[in-house]
């Protein structure tokens, strides 16, 4: 493979150009397919007031196979698990090349607002979720003021 | 521009590969703690193919995996001491100039090719307990 794809610098310039709100994408290093990815937490989640660190990957075959993608913060969320990996569909079976980083950057960004404790990667997170969710979204909160204030 | 997959990632990729069981189930790894984000500090089996100087039929081994792996190699040790070719002074650390399969390190290897060539190693040198 030489050089980088289109598809690819073309993104890079679009989001730059017109970035997603809330969101804000740096390359890392040399490596322009390595992104740095710092998110702000939802308004009206327990993740507000928060700054997120994400790192993001485009595999060789991107756009055939989605992004990879994790949190490096800390999160108290039942689709997200120690290591940061995301539980979403986009970014497994429902990947579609017309996808891109912004769509998928939103939709981490919803799942934020909406946790899914039906579909987890964190058991223990769901399952608080589920018996007790008003204790479950004051320990997001309090994960978010530790772990993640801006 | 050349293609660069970024170390946490390849580590994340290692893991899962972990997950699965990787080779005839002679050697396994899995992170030390599986909260640790960098993914520095990972365990390591090998299973005693004499059935001799190993604790309860394996060898357990500790692997730092640094910033700079995979473009580094990983540091690898038994965490008993072993009269054994290949071992530095402290009859733990792993030279990996001294193994076949190691001495040329490549960013492409992964710790399951590194306990493989460990295995290999056990196998030919016949390790002696020191303790």
């Amino acid at each position: 493979m030489s050089g980088v794809p289109k598809r690819i610098t073309k993104e890079i310039e679009r989001l730059n150009r017109d970035p997603v709100p809330g969101i804000s994408v740096e390359i890392i290093g040399d490596n322009i397919r390595y992104f740095s990815v710092a998110m702000a937490g939802p308004s009206q989640s327990p993740y507000e007031g928060g700054l997120f660190k994400l790192e993001l990957f485009l595999p060789e075959d991107y756009p055939m196979v989605p992004p990879k993608v994790r949190f490096l913060t800390k999160m108290y969320h039942p689709n997200i698990d120690k290591l940061g990996r995301i539980c979403l569909d986009i970014l497994k079976d429902k990947w579609s090349p017309a996808l891109q980083v912004r769509t998928v950057l939103l939709s981490i960004q919803a799942l934020l607002s909406a946790p899914n404790p039906d579909d987890p990667l964190a058991n223990d997170v769901a399952e608080q979720w589920k018996t007790n969710e008003k204790l479950a979204i004051q320990t997001a909160a309090e994960w978010t003021a530790k772990f993640a204030s801006a | 521009m050349y293609f660069v997959e970024p170390r946490n990632f390849v580590l994340l990729r290692e893991l899962e590969q972990a997950e699965k069981g990787i080779g005839d189930g002679r050697c396994s790894y899995g992170l030390k703690t599986p909260d640790d984000v960098m993914m520095y500090r990972w365990d390591g089996t090998i299973f005693d193919p004499h059935h001799s100087s190993s604790e309860n039929g394996f060898y357990a081994l500790e692997i730092y995996c640094g910033d700079d792996y995979p473009k580094k190699p990983p540091t690898v040790s038994f965490t008993q001491p072993l009269r054994m070719p290949g071992l530095r002074d402290d009859m733990c650390t792993v030279d990996f100039s001294a193994i076949d399969g190691l001495k040329t390190w490549k960013a492409s290897y992964g710790m399951a090719h590194v306990l493989k060539c460990l295995y290999n190693h056990i196998v030919k040198h016949k390790p002696r307990s020191l303790r």
